[in-house]
């Protein structure tokens, strides 16, 4: 039984799938779940003209916009979200990006941030199965905090449906199992460094499931020794600095790459609120300290 | 935070999310083809007098289709097409045994323009399709429409298929009214078949049920059964001493089985079969196997296939070769109802990258009476044709 990699490039990451079986059925498996790690993010794109994310974004204030069943189901995850971290995590904080420039190595002005902050606002966004209406223009939603999770767990369904018995979807470090290893030896996953991304710190053998991690080593800035990361808490406009990396194994990806995520923004809340989860992770804070029940 | 634990709530929405249905195409599709049709010349041997040369056909197609709103998509289709060439006007046995074929004089040229528009809606667990087609040349004139339907059941391992389509045509046979003798009342024309079929109507309806079942992962198997009923002028006023019924009822029982093989980057085996009968007496059997084979280098994949098709029909009833058969009897000695056979070989290919993919399509056909399986006879048909068709064409989505 042969073992396949197949590699492209798709919502800005590397994305590789490993697949193993008969070459018929994965090389089928290979171009359907690609189409629809592609498709996912045409729809949801907030960069790509005429996406559906992007005609949402440009009726706020002025009318609703039609959606269908799949982005009221993601719309009703990011309810969730949002309840679960009492307000950290918002859809809608994406504005935010306009005052977090990480490669200018400068930090934005308290009033530029105050500026957007009351368009952040995840409550005030009328949405139901069938449309969503942002009420004043300028707001903006987007699926950027799990999207890619999401497309692990569609692109390891397509391949399960087509027949393909192991395997894993990592896209950009997302990682959903499809089925363990041929000979049921695990998929070695590495778990980056977070002071040395490029190496792992720990491997962890994933028979199932998925994998996903948070890290404030992915886009930050480091100013007078202080670390801002990418992870902004939509209630202040301000980066979280408390965890270095989460890593969360789940049954799905998407969920595992939230509550990465929330644990991140809850800061030193993060680690009981994680152990109530009773989900296997490992927690580096900002100082090096390891916590896991892995 | 909250302590109700976030990983039931979390995992419930996600699983909430719908899984994907038969989604509708998201891409918009251009598309253009180049085919070229070119039959082999008339024996020289069997053809008193008139051209040899048949017919040669030009054709170009360009095709849009698009995403309407989320479950909608609409397929569009214009061709236009150039045809030069004669054409058989009757075949006749001599006394010596031998068959003539009479070949239309003048090389004609003709000009046909086709349209077409099929929208689909697409449902969770099935599609249903409308179709509008227009079509027109000098002589001719024709409008069809059609409905269809998918539905899957039985966790989409079964699909049913349905379909529904009705035509009407009009005839205008060139030089209709060329009369020879003014002086005579009534008036006689230089073609009467072609006068009296001016004007004429001839409509068809036709149902199609079938049901295709995956039969494991690798087979997949769909069985059909289609009825025609045509009615109206069914002749061909272009022929000498062509007389055909008003109407005909096609029967067609059809089978399809794919089965896809590991074989380098993978590959298919289609395998069609048909059994046709009509009340005209014509029954014909059609058996073709298509290898698809798949190489993927780099970005690019190709896919090409090799197939191989046999044709074997048994003639109408009222096919005959005889010179001058009495003019109200049925009578047609058009090669398409003799007894014959065919054979076909083919090979399409497919190149793909990125948002295009470029195919290029050649097929040579030859038919001969004496390849045919059934009742075979040994009366020379003459005018059966050999033909060859290459097509060339691009797709771009968008």
């Amino acid at each position: 039984m042969k073992t396949h990699l197949h590699q492209f490039t798709a919502m800005a990451s590397p994305c590789k799938f490993i697949l193993q079986g008969e070459q018929s059925l994965i090389l089928n498996a290979c171009q359907q779940a690609q189409a629809e790690v592609e498709r996912i993010e045409k729809k949801f794109s907030r960069y790509q003209d005429n996406s559906l994310l992007q005609s949402i974004n440009k009726n706020a204030g002025k009318q609703a916009t039609k959606i269908d069943s799949e982005t009221a189901g993601l719309l009703n995850y990011a309810q969730f979200c949002y309840q679960e971290s009492d307000g950290l995590f918002d859809i809608s904080s994406g504005i935010l990006r306009q005052s977090w420039d990480f490669k200018s190595n400068q930090l934005p002005q308290q009033k530029t941030i105050n500026k957007s902050l009351p368009l952040i606002s995840w409550p005030s966004i009328q949405w139901d199965e069938n449309s969503i209406f942002l009420p004043q223009a300028g707001m903006e939603i987007d699926f950027g905090g799990f999207g890619k999770e999401y497309a692990a767990d569609r692109a390891a369904e397509i391949c399960q449906r087509l027949g393909i018995k192991h395997g894993l979807i990592d896209l950009g470090g997302d990682i959903r199992v499809i089925g363990d290893k041929e000979d049921q030896s695990g998929w070695a996953i590495g778990i980056r460094n977070p002071q040395d991304p490029s190496n792992a710190i720990s491997t962890i053998k994933l028979h199932k499931g998925a994998l996903a991690t948070s890290g404030n080593y992915e886009r930050f800035m480091k100013i007078k020794d202080k670390h801002y990361c990418h992870i902004l808490k939509a209630t202040t406009g301000w980066p979280v600095n408390y965890w270095a990396s989460i890593s969360i194994l789940a049954p799905q990806c998407l969920v595992a790459g939230s509550l990465a995520t929330l644990t991140m923004l809850a800061e030193q809340k993060g680690l009981s609120w994680l152990e109530e989860q009773e989900v296997p992770f490992l927690a580096i804070d900002i100082h090096g300290k390891q916590y896991s029940n892995l | 935070m909250k302590k109700i634990t976030a990983l039931t709530a979390l995992s419930a929405a996600a699983l909430a999310i719908p899984s994907i249905a038969e989604v509708a195409p998201e891409d918009r599709e251009i598309s253009y083809r180049y085919s070229s049709y070119q039959e082999e010349d008339a024996p020289r041997e069997r053809v008193p007098s008139g051209s040899l040369e048949r017919y040669k056909i030009d054709v170009h197609q360009i095709g849009y289709r698009t995403p309407i709103g989320d479950s909608w998509y609409l397929a569009s289709e214009l061709q236009y097409e150039t045809m030069s060439g004669a054409s058989p006007e009757q075949t006749y046995k001599n006394d010596a045994g031998d068959s003539v074929l009479l070949m239309s004089g003048a090389s004609i040229n003709e000009e046909r323009i086709d349209f077409k528009i099929a929208p689909k809606k697409y449902f969770n667990d099935g599609t249903a399709g409308g179709l509008i087609a227009y079509s027109t040349e000098n002589d001719y004139e024709s409008i069809a429409l059609g409905l269809d339907g998918t539905l899957e059941i039985y966790d989409k391992h079964t699909t049913l298929i349905g379909s529904l389509s009705f035509s009407d045509d009009t005839l205008s046979p060139t030089d209709a009214n060329v009369i020879i003798s003014a002086e005579s009342n009534p008036p006689v024309y230089l073609y009467p078949a072609r006068k009296e079929a001016d004007g004429k109507k001839k409509s068809s309806f036709s149902i199609y049920e079938g049901i295709s079942q995956v039969i494991n992962k690798y087979s997949v198997l769909q069985v059909g059964i289609g009825y025609t009923s045509l009615s109206g002028y069914l002749s061909d006023p272009y022929k000498f001493y062509d007389l055909r019924p008003d109407s005909r009822e096609q029967l067609t029982l059809s089978a399809q089985h794919k089965q896809f093989i590991n074989v380098l980057d993978g590959a298919a085996i289609i395998s069609n079969y048909r059994y046709y009968n009509d009340d005209w007496g014509v029954s014909s059997h059609t058996l073709d196997v298509k290898w698809s084979q798949q190489f993927n280098i780099s970005h690019y994949r190709i896919i090409a296939s090799p197939l191989l098709r046999y044709y074997t029909q048994t003639r109408a009833d009222f096919y005959s070769l005889q010179q001058t058969p009495p003019v109200d009897q049925l009578n047609s000695s058009d090669s398409r109802l003799s007894t014959y056979g065919a054979i076909t070989f083919g090979f399409t290919s497919e190149l793909k990258f990125s948002q295009w993919s470029l195919h290029l399509d050649w097929q040579q056909y030859y038919s001969r009476e004496d390849l045919a399986l059934f009742e075979a006879s040994d009366d020379e048909t003459p005018a059966l044709v050999n033909f060859s068709t290459f097509t060339a064409g691009v797709d771009y989505k968008f």
